[in-house]
């Protein structure tokens, strides 16, 4: 049990990992369930020892990027126009309050993929670089690199608020 | 001295060797627009994770925690025995993270605790059992009933913990003695087990005993634990 254990306690920061790559609640716990399913039957690669938080961020980015390549989606998402009009009948502070909310997944939706998972391993997930790098199996150097794109793109969507 | 775009976040990410820390600091200090710069890629960082912590508070779905019940190994897997493994997933579902699985270990060793000293309420055991309910007796009830957190008599096994209105109504305790430690509701006339830990003889256990049931006694808790005060006139008033 003490697998199952370990898996149910990272599921909160999984959780949160998941959300930030594709933004959509039902579709961050669908990849939360495949990653949670693929660790189950690969537990036997899992080395004891070796951090096993890493190891299911490993393998829930890895599912997310099979899943987007695999539906061939585009990478951003499609209709921030109908987003827009549906909050427009709302009252002017609730509607304040979503448009921020919607900013930042906005924002990070926006992102190219391998942006959006160096941001969110960092800056959300509060990786080193080392350990994300690692995770992402690229050099340091890349992930800065991307580190910089990304957020310099963040800041130009999320400007002042940010 | 100036600090390519890489450096300045790297700053705000702790990832810069103590030199380049401190260089960068003392730039700041003196270069508003620098200052400015640094403020700019901390505050991205702070949104961006303060817009994703709400989602490590939020209750995990059954559907997620369902894989791993399912996974754990049973011998029993009829329907019942499945929906059974759900509801007790259920049940420790937590906000907590952490304070789920202290709410676990606390449940389970309920079992082991009772089966240590048996139920027969010899006369050092700690407990005794009453219809259904497993209550304190002997220097458990004793401690329960009329000690304070601030003040351990030497002659007392228990030391006692929090004391807070449970959800339910009742007054409850958390106890920590050298063979157990636990949680009692007050009952009528009784202190009933709500949860019980081995106490441990070393340290660290008893720390990691004392975390977990801090966590079942967070979960429990209608309000804040109750201060010196108030735990002073609870005891007065007969933990009504």
């Amino acid at each position: 049990m003490a697998f199952e254990q370990d898996l149910l306690e990272l599921l909160p920061r999984l959780r949160r990992f998941a959300r930030s790559l594709t933004r959509d609640i039902n579709d961050a716990d669908d990849l939360c369930q495949m990653a949670l399913e693929r660790a189950l039957n690969k537990r036997d690669q899992w080395q004891a020892g070796t951090r096993l938080d890493s190891w299911m961020y490993r393998i829930t980015r890895n599912i997310w990027i099979d899943t987007v390549r695999a539906a061939g989606r585009r990478e951003h998402v499609a209709n921030d126009d109908d987003a827009m009009a549906n909050v427009a009948g709302d009252d002017h502070q609730r509607m304040e309050s979503r448009m921020e909310l919607r900013d930042v997944d906005r924002a990070m939706d926006r992102l190219p993929l391998e942006q959006r998972e160096a941001v969110s391993l960092v800056l959300v997930e509060g990786f080193a670089y080392k350990e994300a790098a690692a995770l992402l199996d690229i050099p340091i150097g890349t992930l800065t690199s991307r580190l910089v794109r990304g957020r310099e793109a963040l800041q130009r969507e999320l400007g002042e608020a940010a | 001295m100036t600090f390519d775009k890489a450096t300045i976040m790297a700053y705000v990410d702790g990832e810069c060797d103590a030199v380049t820390v401190k260089r960068i600091e003392k730039a700041v200090a003196a270069d508003p627009v620098l200052a400015e710069r640094v403020g700019r890629e901390r505050a991205l960082r702070d949104k961006l994770a303060a817009h994703y912590a709400p989602v490590t508070i939020e209750e995990i779905p059954d559907r997620l925690t369902a894989v791993l019940t399912a996974a754990s190994p049973s011998v029993d897997s009829s329907f019942s025995a499945r929906k059974a493994d759900q509801q007790h997933a259920k049940r420790l579902r937590s906000r907590f993270g952490i304070a789920q699985w202290g709410a676990m270990a606390a449940t389970l060793a309920l079992g082991v605790v009772i089966g240590q000293y048996g139920l027969g309420g010899g006369s050092n055991s700690p407990f005794v059992q009453e219809g259904d309910a497993l209550v304190a007796s002997g220097s458990l009830d004793k401690a329960l009933e009329k000690q304070l957190a601030s003040a351990k008599p030497d002659d007392s096994d228990f030391r006692i913990g929090l004391t807070f209105r449970a959800k339910s109504g009742a007054i409850c305790r958390s106890f920590a003695g050298a063979a157990v430690s636990g949680i009692g509701c007050r009952d009528g006339q009784h202190w009933q087990m709500v949860s019980t830990l081995p106490g441990g003889v070393q340290s660290d256990y008893r720390q990691a005993s004392s975390g977990a049931l801090n966590a079942v006694a967070a979960e429990m808790m209608a309000d804040a634990p109750m201060d010196a005060d108030a735990e002073r006139k609870s005891l007065e008033s007969g933990w009504k």
